[in-house]
């Protein structure tokens, strides 16, 4: 390996670790300024005595440096510390819940792929058209619509109005249907728009004319010569929108009573559960870095240029 | 000209199959559905609630998850219909062998699901676990008490420091655990599988999902009329309503007031019942304006409580007067009416400035309370500003005295005693501190040594004239009015005020 390409791995390693440190830290400062958690866990009546000795047994009585590197070291370790609610372990509970998030993620991501890119194709091979205008209305709406209303308006329509599908939970295929397709709208709208960006720029390029001149077919050189060019952007998007509806699922578990990562954590911030606050946040820092690692990766596999 | 190697776009492109096969595999994975189990009779009752259960250790677990743990284990002492101690459950008898000394008695030939005998010593452990652990939200309760001992299988002897006639009533609110269970297991491990005397025994979690018990064969009372109950729960209120109106669920607890109009207008059953969760307003008398009591006099008749319930709540909240009437429905004697005429009389021209706290989203519509106690204010002369805290910082100014002018948040008993109150906001030494006197502090005293709740009665009603009605330090605004909602052919849910259900008698 060339030095230069070690030096530029190095450097891109010490930032992510430092994003990752700063995330860490950030989400031990908010926790500590979330309120007193004996208040939650013994009520306001508690005497200050009783306070006193809980804070003790949570090590909340320790300065706040030691703390922070009990805390550090506890992350470093896999240890995410106890809930305070739940008297379980934080890494247990990310456990259990992250598979519903990965499903409900997945799914959304998919549909998100097969609808937009299509979607984005069809507005840059018909630029300027009826077709062009339509999708581009589609996705400027899929990025303006409130996730959580969206949401809601499925609900009444599909479940409690013609009750074709769940209007929450979990458990089959069919519950998955009304949150995947809320999930998806975001992304999608984003996929579709930059997609129409980026084959645009591509169908303008002289290598398409001259694939034209040779006589190729139309749709070989949209999804053979342009699309393959235009894909970069939309594979870093697909990547970066995957780590933000992971941390982000927050609405639309909680508008279908899902049982992932995003409930958990609003449960948590509204029972002033800082442990598993910290812990999802340390977790949700995580994915994103190591993402943005995968967005890096790829780049070097699909971009020779970039290895 | 820049074409990529075919192989490139081909690596891309398995990617992103990839995933899309990926995301069509974990779809199609999930156990059985609990929502899908369909509206036979014999299938669980589907219960949704309003948030998952916190730990279903009733040692240290929050009173919220009462309504699953209690299904399996038992309180010591039953209550009745107006929350009475009664000799119906696992202490069937109490005595007060002198003024510090209390001897109960434990039904016989009860054992824990598990097989453990449910005897005097398991009595003495829980309320022995209940006093000392750290984390206990009742260990304040048990305060008083010097010792807890077993002399024999059938008889618990509880003695306190000084007299005390309400242990029977903080009894009713400890569940009985299995000393050797809770031992072996820890706190963790009991709540991952509770075991208790109950009409119903732990049958089994989905992580995050739902929590499953089923009908005790071996149970010592009346057999459930049920095979079970699953418990879902979905934060969003709209979202429990849609489960009911689209029957995904038998029951829908906790429907806030919007909810519960818009479920009764699509023909959904809503039950309303009047629970203790009481939201009054605190006036610091130890600080200005306070400190004056004309002003505090003035404040407490410019509060108008039946137009708050009228127009805030449209008949989801009950017009409290009182700080001492636990039981709901009761109501004292001695009352302060609105009067703001009087109020704007009392505060003259000055226009003292006032600041309301008030914990921010933690209770149904306290925002509007807040404005609407403020409007009353500003109306009878006040200069009003607002401060809305997270619950947690609220708390923690109030008990730092740092909460100067009116503060409005709940009391929420865990046991019909009015001594919760007492101790939590009259005392010098209470949560609240807000109005500090002697006189009160030597009552509440006196209360608590009297024989029984009857002779208690009247220093309860003396000290509640003397804090609202007299000093005006409190300002009792209503009772929170809790909805549920079940759907068709759904009865026999027993909801009490203490936020206790019973399934028991429930069928579809």
């Amino acid at each position: 390996m060339k030095a230069s390409t070690v030096r530029r791995v190095g450097g891109r390693l010490a930032s992510l670790f430092a994003s990752l440190l700063i995330a860490l830290s950030l989400a031990f400062v908010l926790g500590r300024l979330s309120g007193d958690p004996t208040t939650t866990i013994l009520g306001p009546m508690a005497p200050p005595e009783q306070r006193a000795a809980l804070r003790h047994e949570l090590g909340l009585d320790l300065p706040l440096v030691v703390q922070y590197l009990d805390y550090l070291k506890g992350v470093l370790t896999g240890d995410l510390g106890q809930s305070l609610q739940f008297y379980q372990s934080n890494t247990s509970m990310i456990a259990d819940r992250l598979p519903y998030t990965l499903q409900l993620v997945a799914a959304g991501m998919s549909l998100a792929l097969l609808v937009g890119v299509p979607l984005g194709v069809l507005a840059a091979t018909r630029e300027g058209t009826r077709w062009d205008r339509a999708a581009s209305t589609l996705a400027l709406l899929g990025q303006s619509v409130p996730v959580f209303w969206f949401g809601m308006m499925l609900v009444v329509l599909f479940a409690v109005k013609l009750g074709w599908l769940p209007a929450g939970q979990s458990g089959t295929p069919k519950h998955l249907v009304l949150p995947a397709l809320t999930m998806s709208v975001y992304p999608m709208a984003h996929i579709a728009r930059l997609t129409r960006a980026s084959m645009s720029e591509a169908l303008a390029e002289p290598y398409i004319d001259s694939a034209r001149a040779r006589g190729i077919a139309g749709w070989r050189i949209v999804w053979r010569h342009a699309f393959k060019n235009a894909m970069m952007p939309i594979l870093t998007i697909v990547v970066l929108q995957t780590g933000i509806l992971l941390s982000g699922a927050v609405a639309v578990e909680y508008v279908y009573s899902w049982p992932g990562l995003g409930q958990l954590a609003l449960q948590a911030i509204q029972f002033r559960d800082f442990p598993l606050v910290q812990a999802i946040v340390v977790f949700g820092a995580l994915v994103f870095v190591l993402l943005n690692l995968l967005v890096d990766l790829v780049h070097s596999i699909v971009d020779p240029r970039v290895r | 000209m820049m074409i990529m190697k075919s192989s490139h776009s081909r690596r891309t492109l398995a990617l992103a199959t990839a995933l899309a096969v990926a995301s069509i595999g974990v779809t199609a994975c999930g156990g059985p559905d609990p929502a899908d189990s369909g509206p036979s009779s014999s299938a669980p009752i589907r219960a949704l609630l309003a948030a998952q259960p916190a730990t279903l250790d009733p040692i240290v677990g929050a009173r919220s998850a009462q309504i699953v743990w209690a299904t399996m284990l038992e309180p010591l002492i039953n209550t009745d219909a107006d929350l009475a101690p009664t000799d119906t459950g696992l202490l069937t008898n109490w005595t007060r062998t002198d003024a510090t000394t209390w001897t109960f008695t434990v039904r016989p030939d009860i054992s824990f699901s598990n097989g453990e005998k449910a005897d005097a010593a398991a009595v003495a452990n829980t309320i022995t676990l209940t006093r000392d652990t750290a984390a206990s939200p009742l260990k304040s309760y048990f305060g008083n008490v010097t010792s807890i001992e077993a002399p024999d299988a059938g008889t618990v002897v509880v003695q306190t420091k000084t007299p005390q006639y309400n242990i029977p009533d903080l009894l009713t609110t400890v569940y009985l655990v299995p000393p050797k269970y809770y031992q072996e297991k820890g706190s963790e491990g009991f709540a991952a599988a509770p075991v208790g005397t109950g009409p119903y025994v732990w049958a089994g979690a989905n992580a995050g999902r739902d929590i499953s018990v089923k009908r005790n064969p071996d149970y010592w009372g009346a057999a459930p009329a049920n095979e079970g109950i699953t418990f879902t729960w979905a934060n969003e209120a709209a979202q429990r309503l849609a489960l009911i109106q689209s029957k995904s669920v038998d029951i829908s607890f906790d429907l806030p007031p919007a909810q519960a109009t818009a479920a009764r207008s699509a023909g959904v059953e809503v039950v309303s019942t009047e629970t203790a969760m009481k939201i009054i307003a605190f006036l610091d008398s130890t600080k200005a304006p306070f400190d004056d009591p004309k002003l505090r006099e003035a404040a407490a008749l410019a509060i108008d409580r039946d137009a708050i319930v009228k127009g805030i709540f449209d008949g989801h909240a009950v017009a409290d007067a009182g700080l001492l009437n636990v039981r709901p429905g009761q109501q004292p004697a001695q009352q302060v009416t609105a009067n703001p005429a009087r109020a704007k009389e009392l505060v003259g021209g000055g226009g003292p400035t006032v600041q309301i706290t008030y914990p921010a989203a933690q209770y149904t519509n306290i925002e509007e309370v807040a404005q609407a106690v403020g409007g009353s204010l500003e109306q009878a002369g006040f200069t009003v500003k607002y401060e809305s805290l997270d619950y947690g910082t609220l708390v923690k100014r109030i008990i730092g005295r740092q909460v100067p002018g009116i503060s409005i948040f709940a009391g929420v008993p865990n046991v019909a005693v009015p001594d919760y109150f007492v101790s939590g906001f009259m005392k010098t030494q209470s949560l609240t501190g807000n109005c500090p006197d002697p006189r009160l502090d030597a009552l509440a005293q006196e209360a608590l040594q009297q024989d029984d709740a009857e002779r208690a009665a009247p220093i309860y009603d003396q000290l509640n004239t003397i804090g609202v009605v007299e000093k005006h330090c409190y300002v009792p605004l209503y009772r929170q009015v809790f909805n549920y909602a079940t759907a068709p052919g759904v009865s026999g849910v027993v909801f009490g005020p203490l936020n206790t259900v019973d399934f028991t008698k429930t069928t579809r």
